[in-house]
């Protein structure tokens, strides 16, 4: 059967199944069964005991990546800013149920990824993902806005603008893929879709980006 | 196989994500291939670039950002996404259906025991309109119509212009008549139950009869018939005076006593010597009354079937049952059983009858073995 754009919205905007509670509730503790360094442990247990500083701490150190992986799917730096702060929010609510043992960034990338697809379903995305189909590929006309300050080169801005232009549903499987490193198993569970999906997505996103930052490979 | 199948498999292979049998097929094309090497080498220069342009430089922008969360965090509050999710996750099919499940049971509820939500001064004089005597109206009643005087009319026309009200038939009305109206719009309520029964003045008959149709939405005409037939009838029976009476809560216990003896005797309702015009204008009155609780009975139903689980007050449907009201059914009943009682028209009695079946079928159990009781005697010889 012929995939449409609602279809593919759909499947975009399904609630993460590894997730629980799609953003109201906290998400299990060592998801990805990554082990804490001893130092980021230790600021974990500091924060439990109610020091905020240690997890300002945490803050700075995970912040960046999970800005770019969250800018990557929401494609907007205010509401990026917005979902990874509230997500720090969140997690410093409910520290003392995290598992010290385990690595912070999967728990907090976690709740920040719940908030971003709730963020995207209850903003309606159905137009903008349409037209984006509909007009296809188009680089040139994205604007990085704020973003462009945190770009230290021209070809980091090019990038950008490139996978901003991509329709949402391949720049998520190209986001999950490139900057959180999920498998192809991981991602088509997430997105609920096949896994035969997630390799022709991901197929054609790096076909629009090669095309696109030709003289950049 | 053709080449571009193995073009499609390379973005897989790349990541390492075929299965081995396949994997070994592409490896072995690719090695004979240069334009799928080629391509192996740009995914992996397009992972280099990524790892290259895809970071985000250092900047102040993350130390103010941090600053932001910490002070986010210290306050204790939560962002705007925050009340957005919570009110995403409100906005389901559960809460509207428990908020459309919870219009029903009230509307029913309040459609059921209109009379306690209702106050005298809010209740529409709606009911008023099937007061007017019609031309099932028998000879006992043109004959106290004749016998009356000036003033007992007047309420009639009153009475006809609030028939006429609601179908914006006012037109037709003798100025005297609308006079009188306007007086008794006018009037407040405490005066003209203090004052029932007087009769050199026209308007606080008028009065009288508006304010025993806002106070008893089920008894309109009874209370315009009343007056008249208590001039003829000089011991009006228990029934009748709790009609007449001018206290709200006087009227609604003695309504409640009546249904009882009503109920319990499982015999013929008292008689309380009034004449087939009362009846049958109380039929009249009561007849669409009595509908729209039926059918507020069955729209609570509907909705205590739909959201059996959310509302608990659809768990309790005897706090319906436990009211002390004598239901409008009951006292149609009663209306009904007299009006074939007196008739001595075949087809009114037969019609009386008919509406004692019906009631009998919709009502509950210990009204219906009354109805019943009644529709036997009824047909004896």
């Amino acid at each position: 059967m012929a995939e449409t754009p609602g279809d593919k919205r759909r499947e975009f905007l399904a609630p993460p199944t590894e997730l629980v509670g799609g953003g109201e509730e906290m998400p299990k503790s060592g998801v990805s069964g990554e082990v804490a360094k001893p130092a980021e442990r230790k600021l974990v247990e500091a924060a439990q005991n109610g020091d905020k500083k240690a997890f300002g701490e945490l803050i700075r150190l995970h912040q960046k990546r999970l800005f770019r992986y969250i800018y990557g799917l929401v494609g907007s730096f205010d509401q990026a800013e917005d979902i990874v702060q509230d997500a720090f929010v969140r997690a410093y609510g409910a520290i003392k149920t995290f598992r010290a043992e385990y690595s912070f960034y999967p728990w907090i990338s976690t709740i920040a990824r719940n908030l971003a697809f709730n963020h995207v379903n209850r903003e309606g995305r159905k137009e903008s993902l349409d037209k984006i189909v509909e007009k296809g590929f188009d680089p040139v006309s994205t604007d990085l806005g704020p973003l462009d300050k945190l770009l230290s080169k021209e070809a980091d801005s090019r990038f950008y603008r490139a996978l901003m232009s991509l329709p949402v549903t391949y720049r998520s499987v190209f986001v999950l893929r490139h900057f959180e490193d999920m498998d192809y198993v991981q991602i088509a569970s997430y997105l609920k879709i096949p896994p035969g999906t997630v390799d022709s997505r991901l197929f054609r996103a790096r076909q629009m980006l090669m095309k696109e930052l030709k003289d950049l490979l | 196989m053709e080449h571009s199948y193995f073009q499609d498999r390379l973005s897989a292979y790349h990541d390492n994500e075929l299965p081995l049998q396949e994997k070994v097929v592409v490896e072995e094309h690719v090695r004979g291939c240069a334009e799928c090497e080629k391509l192996l080498e740009e995914y992996a220069k397009l992972d280099q670039l990524v790892a290259e342009h895809g970071q985000l430089a250092d900047s102040d922008y993350w130390e103010k950002a941090a600053q932001k969360i910490d002070r986010a965090i210290a306050a204790g509050g939560q962002t705007e996404i925050d009340h957005t999710l919570t009110h995403r996750r409100r906005s389901g099919l559960s809460w509207k259906l428990l908020a459309a499940a919870a219009s029903v049971v009230i509307v029913g509820y309040i459609g059921i025991n209109k009379d306690k939500f209702l106050t005298p001064d809010k209740q529409v004089p709606m009911i008023a309109a099937p007061s007017v005597p019609t031309s099932r109206d028998s000879e006992d009643y043109r004959k106290s119509q004749a016998e009356s005087d000036q003033r007992q009319t007047q309420p009639n026309v009153k009475a006809k212009q609030d028939a006429g009200g609601a179908t914006g038939k006012t037109e037709n009305l003798p100025e005297e008549a609308s006079g009188e109206i306007e007086k008794s719009n006018a009037a407040p309520r405490k005066e003209l139950a203090s004052k029932p029964a007087q009769k050199e003045s026209t308007a606080p008959i008028t009065k009288d009869l508006k304010g025993e149709v806002k106070d008893e939405l089920a008894v309109p005409q009874s209370i315009d018939l009343g007056n008249s037939f208590q001039k003829s009838q000089p011991a009006p029976a228990p029934a009748m005076s709790a009609l007449t009476s001018d206290s709200a809560e006087s009227l609604k216990l003695r309504r409640a006593s009546n249904e009882a003896a009503i109920l319990d005797a499982q015999s013929p309702p008292p008689d309380t010597g009034l004449g087939l015009a009362h009846w049958t204008a109380l039929r009249d009155s009561l007849l669409p009354l009595a509908d729209a609780e039926h059918k507020a009975k069955n729209v609570l139903e509907l909705g205590k079937t739909v959201i059996s689980g959310y509302d608990k007050a659809a768990r309790k449907p005897s706090r319906l049952a436990a009211t002390t009201e004598p239901s409008p059914d009951s006292r149609l009943a009663e209306a009904c059983y007299w009006i074939a009682k007196l008739s001595k028209q075949p087809e009114e009695k037969s019609q009386a009858i008919a509406t004692l079946r019906q009631i009998g079928e919709r009502a509950n159990d210990s009204l219906k073995a009354t109805v019943q009781n009644w529709i036997k005697e009824l047909a004896a010889p």
